[in-house]
C-alpha cells in the first residue's frame, strides 16, 4: 500500500503542457536551437512530407528524420505504402533522370 | 520503440555539415522533449532538475558521434531516464531533508488538501532516496515499469533482456523498496 502511494505520488510530479512549453523554450535557448521552424512534431507533419520524401526532395537530414519516424510509426509505413495521403502537388524542381552527355 | 536489430541505423557524423547536425538535433527535440522532460521530472521531482537532464540528454546526442538518429525515440527515453537516475544518486548521496526541493517541485494534483499534498511529497521523496539506492539497473526497470507504464515485455525488448530476468528483477526492487519505505515512514533513515 504504502509503495503504492509513493509511486502515485511520484507519478503526480509530471509537468502539464504549459510546464513542458516554457521549459522547452528554456533548454532550447541553452542549446542555442531553433525547434519551433519547420518542427517535425506529428504524424500529420509526417504525412504532409511524404509526397517529397518520395519525390528524393527532401534535404539529407530531413530525410533521415522522416525514415526515423517511419522505422517508429506503424500508421506512417502504412500511409507511406499504400501512398494514400492527402495529394499535394510537388512543385520542386526535378532531379535529371540522368547526366547530360555532352 | 520498435528498434529492428540488423538494420543499418543512420547516426549524427563528423562528416555531417554542421547546419544539417542542428537541423536534425532541432528536429529530434521538436519530437522528443515533452517525453524526455515529462520522465525526467517524474523521476527527479524537479522541474529545473529535468531541464538539466533534457540538455544534457540532447547535448550528448549532439557530441556523440555514434549517437543513433533512427532509433532516437529509446535512445533518448532510457537516456533521460537514467541521467534522472544519476541525479538521483548525487542528490542522495548528500543527505538532504525530504522536503528541501519543494520550492522546485511541480504541483500535485488539483483539489487535495494542503495535508495531503505535504504527505504525497514527503512520499515520493522517499521513493526518489529508495529508488537511488537500487543497483542502476535495477531502478531503470522499476522507473520502467511503474512511473512510466511500460509492460515486462516492453522492457525487456528495450533493455535487450528476457522478460524472467524483468520479472524476478521487479520482485526483488519492490521488496527493497517496501523494506525501505517502511524504515523511512518509522523514522529509521
Amino acid at each position: 500500500m504504502l509503495l503504492k502511494a509513493a509511486v502515485q505520488a511520484m507519478k503526480t510530479d509530471a509537468p502539464d503542457a504549459a510546464q513542458v512549453a516554457e521549459s522547452a523554450k528554456r533548454v532550447a535557448d541553452r542549446l542555442n536551437i531553433d525547434f519551433t521552424a519547420n518542427a517535425i512534431e506529428s504524424c500529420k507533419d509526417v504525412a504532409h512530407l511524404l509526397p517529397a520524401y518520395r519525390a528524393g526532395n527532401l534535404s539529407s537530414a530531413r530525410s533521415l528524420l522522416i525514415e526515423a519516424h517511419l522505422r517508429d510509426c506503424s500508421v506512417c509505413r502504412a500511409l507511406l505504402r499504400s501512398g494514400s495521403q492527402t495529394t499535394v502537388v510537388n512543385w520542386s524542381a526535378p532531379t535529371p533522370a540522368r547526366a547530360f552527355a555532352w | 520503440m520498435n528498434s529492428q536489430e540488423g538494420e543499418p541505423v543512420a547516426a549524427l557524423s563528423p562528416a555531417m555539415p554542421l547546419a544539417e547536425s542542428r537541423e536534425i538535433l532541432s528536429q529530434l527535440f521538436a519530437e522528443h522533449h515533452r517525453r524526455v522532460l515529462a520522465a525526467a521530472c517524474r523521476i527527479t521531482g524537479s522541474v529545473a532538475d529535468a531541464e538539466d537532464v533534457a540538455q544534457g540528454v540532447f547535448l550528448r546526442l549532439a557530441s556523440d558521434n555514434a549517437a543513433p538518429i533512427s532509433n532516437a525515440r529509446s535512445y533518448l527515453y532510457r537516456a533521460a531516464i537514467n541521467g534522472a537516475l544519476d541525479l538521483l544518486r548525487r542528490r542522495n548521496a548528500a543527505p538532504v531533508g525530504p522536503l528541501e526541493d519543494a520550492a522546485g517541485i511541480a504541483s500535485a494534483g488539483q483539489g487535495s488538501s494542503p495535508e495531503a499534498d505535504a504527505s504525497g511529497k514527503e512520499l515520493g521523496a522517499w521513493l526518489r532516496l529508495a529508488i537511488s539506492e537500487l543497483s542502476p539497473r535495477a531502478a531503470e526497470m522499476f522507473t520502467l515499469r511503474y512511473l512510466e507504464d511500460l509492460g515486462n515485455r516492453e522492457i525487456a525488448v528495450l533493455m535487450e533482456t528476457s522478460q524472467a530476468v524483468v520479472a524476478v528483477t521487479l520482485h526483488h526492487a519492490r521488496s527493497r523498496l517496501k523494506k525501505r519505505l517502511r524504515e523511512l515512514e518509522g523514522g529509521k533513515q
